[in-house]
């Protein structure tokens, strides 16, 4: 049953979301703490391993989503695609830092060093997360919406498809630091340990879901608003948008 | 309570529990400033569209009363 109160496209359901959200967040956190068993090398330091990774797989997703979204916005001209493609690698951006942050700390536990240059899986991420990064300014330094919506779009396509060729490449390299602990033979965790790591995933994959609809609301809810203020007081009324980065 | 507490790892906060912590409380900071931003521009949002409807209420108001002063008439 739809929720009179939805005022959007993205509202319709958001309240769900948030409680599916809310639920397996905390069930995730109950069994990092109360069910995984302690690693048998990192003992309790590994606990961060069910917070970094699943951020950090999140992050990379959320950039080649925001790539498949800009390939809608370039196929069909219709500026929302642009708008789904900007909010989904603006939250990858911001699960990417938490991520980066998490590892960086488990790095200091564990290896002593904040940062390893010589790890290929530590600096491609960076490099990855620094390529979006000039997403942003990108955005800003085109003045025309309809250029800067194309523009970003094929930024988007082009860095969405980067960051598998670059996954590819960093599994493929013999030298490294971090531990391989996931693979397509299933790796090398324990059975309750990996429960715990997918629950974790799925708590994220559904964190990244649920605020990426609820940015979707509030943009379009503001977009509304500024139409009926249109109608309601004219053009004239209305304060120019000036440049912004985000699409209007 | 306590049987959740038995079957809980000990926190071993004095080395390994301050990097877990940090990582979790990082991770919880973000998401709460995220959630503190878009709470504040939701606020705005909304104080503007309440402002609309007054002045829409106000608009319908204007509109009704020269009905009401043809119909004296």
């Amino acid at each position: 049953m739809e929720d009179k109160n939805d005022l959007t496209e993205y509202g319709k359901g958001l309240r769900g979301w948030v409680i599916a959200t809310a639920v397996m967040i905390g069930l995730a956190l109950a069994l990092v703490f109360f069910y995984a068993p302690l690693d048998a090398n990192q003992g309790f330091l590994q606990k961060i391993f069910y917070i970094h990774v699943p951020l950090a797989i999140m992050s990379l997703c959320g950039f080649v989503f925001g790539g498949i979204l800009a390939i809608g916005h370039l196929r069909t001209g219709d500026r929302r695609w642009d708008m789904r493609s900007y909010v989904a690698i603006h939250m990858a951006l911001i699960f990417g830092i938490a991520g980066l942050l998490a590892g960086s700390i488990w790095a200091k536990a564990s290896w002593g060093h904040w940062w390893v240059w010589s790890d290929p899986t530590l600096t491609s991420f960076l490099i990855v997360l620094l390529l979006f990064a000039t997403y942003q300014p990108l955005r800003f330094s085109i003045e025309d919406p309809e250029r800067q919506a194309r523009y970003a779009s094929v930024f988007a396509i082009v860095g969405g498809a980067f960051v598998p060729l670059n996954f590819i490449a960093v599994r493929l390299s013999q030298q490294y630091v971090h531990p391989r602990v996931l693979t397509l033979t299933g790796g090398n965790l324990p059975g309750s340990m990996r429960l715990t790591f997918f629950i974790s995933l799925i708590a994220i994959v559904l964190l990244y879901a649920t605020m990426w609809k609820f940015e979707m609301t509030a943009k379009e809810t503001r977009m509304q608003l500024r139409r009926v203020k249109r109608q309601l007081l004219g053009d004239d009324s209305m304060r120019p948008l000036g440049r912004s980065a985000a699409p209007s | 309570m306590n049987a959740v507490f038995a079957i809980a790892p000990a926190l071993p906060l004095h080395s390994a529990g301050k990097y877990v912590a940090g990582a979790y409380i990082v991770f919880a900071v973000m998401l709460i400033v995220y959630l503190g931003i878009m709470g504040v521009r939701l606020m705005r949002t909304q104080r503007e569209l309440a402002e609309m409807k007054r002045q829409l209420d106000e608009a319908q108001a204007a509109e009704k009363q020269p009905d009401r002063d043809l119909e004296h008439v």
